[in-house]
């Protein structure tokens, strides 16, 4: 039977897989972790982070200064946009980062800080009035991927 | 058949991005950068000799019938395997390019190699074949990835420090470039000019 042959082949091969992955999997789970600590902490600076059941309680000291949220949208062009929102207990938005995402390079892709920095026009901005989050300017040719992370934004800093 | 005419063929006469035209999309897609063309480059030279190696070694194994199958599953075998590498020793490159480092299975320079080159010659030959077909594609990665940066956006090598852990030599030429020449059409423009380039030099050569 020759189905025999690619069958043993692809046990084989997926092993390979297996082993190498639990091999890995500490050390990639850790890489993530940092890289997801380092964007906090370049999102707030030197305030302090303390894991409440939305994402984390922003804190300077004994004051509550606002709330950093892990979102997802998936009102992007291609999958999951997965973001950080820091806002102030005022509604503010004191900044937004985009961690994961399958948009269009060089198109959606701009939601990221490392292409471009149209992801910082959020800070400042508030649920309603002339600086509303809905107003920013969305990224030129990426519509669909800039309306998904500007609702996403909103929805988290509405009460 | 020996190692130079390998060499020649894989780098310039069948270069697979010039010349076979194989691999496109992630050629043009990654190389707006000198970084990711960079990395996404290495990963495929990697992963095309390991390949080539693997199916010489199994050729005479093989059936006809499940051949091609089989040839994909090694193929897509190491690209998982080299994904899991870049997420545990070059996170920040896996960030960048790691949707491209998935679709190496679908870059037809891989089955290419491994169909008409790998299955049917002894192991040596198909290293060598596997090594310098990724390498004419490395360096047609490079030459695109350096002219869409410069024009596109004025600088070279930058995020290089970042994205594979060599010491920061970002050149910056200007504030901003051409925007075109980061978005899709300017790639094709560019890969096309390379193309004519070295058709030109061919045939100055004659």
């Amino acid at each position: 039977m020759t189905i025999v042959k690619p069958i043993l082949l692809a046990l084989i091969c997926g092993l390979l897989i297996a082993v190498t992955h639990v091999q890995l999997q500490h050390t990639i789970a850790d890489n993530q972790r940092y890289y997801e600590e380092r964007v906090l902490r370049e999102m707030i600076g030197d305030l302090e982070l303390q894991k409440n059941n939305d994402g984390w309680l922003i804190r300077q000291g004994e004051n509550s200064l606002g709330q950093l949220s892990a979102t997802t949208t998936e009102q992007g062009y291609n999958g999951i946009i997965r973001l950080f929102v820091a806002y102030t207990n005022q509604g503010e938005v004191i900044s937004v980062r985009v961690t994961d995402h399958q948009e269009t390079p060089g198109i959606g892709d701009g939601i990221e800080l490392v292409v471009s920095d149209w992801v910082l026009g959020f800070e400042g901005r508030t649920l309603t009035g002339e600086h509303s989050v809905m107003a920013l300017d969305g990224l030129t040719g990426a519509t669909i991927t800039s309306d998904a992370v500007k609702s996403a934004v909103n929805e988290v800093i509405a009460p | 058949m020996n190692v130079r005419t390998i060499a020649q063929q894989g780098l310039w006469q069948n270069n697979a991005a010039l010349v076979q035209l194989l691999g496109l999309c992630p050629l043009l897609a990654v190389s707006n950068s000198f970084a990711t063309s960079l990395g996404l480059g290495l990963v495929t030279l990697f992963v095309l000799t390991l390949s080539n190696l693997f199916i010489s070694l199994i050729r005479h194994w093989l059936d006809e019938e499940t051949r091609l199958p089989v040839q994909i599953l090694v193929i897509a075998t190491f690209v998982t395997l080299a994904d899991l590498v870049l997420q545990s020793s070059f996170f920040e490159l896996h960030q960048r390019i790691g949707l491209f480092v998935a679709l190496i299975v679908t870059n037809c320079t891989l089955l290419g190699r491994a169909e008409a080159f790998a299955s049917r010659n002894p192991i040596g030959y198909s290293i060598a074949d596997g090594f310098m077909m990724g390498l004419g594609f490395l360096v047609a990665l490079l030459a695109m990835g350096t002219v869409r940066e410069l024009l596109g956006h004025g600088t070279l090598f930058a995020n290089l420090d970042l994205l594979t852990g060599l010491p920061d030599i970002t050149i910056t030429i200007a504030d901003r470039g051409f925007l075109l020449m980061v978005l899709p059409p300017g790639a094709f423009l560019t890969l096309g000019c390379l193309i004519a380039l070295k058709n030109w030099i061919d045939g100055e050569a004659n």
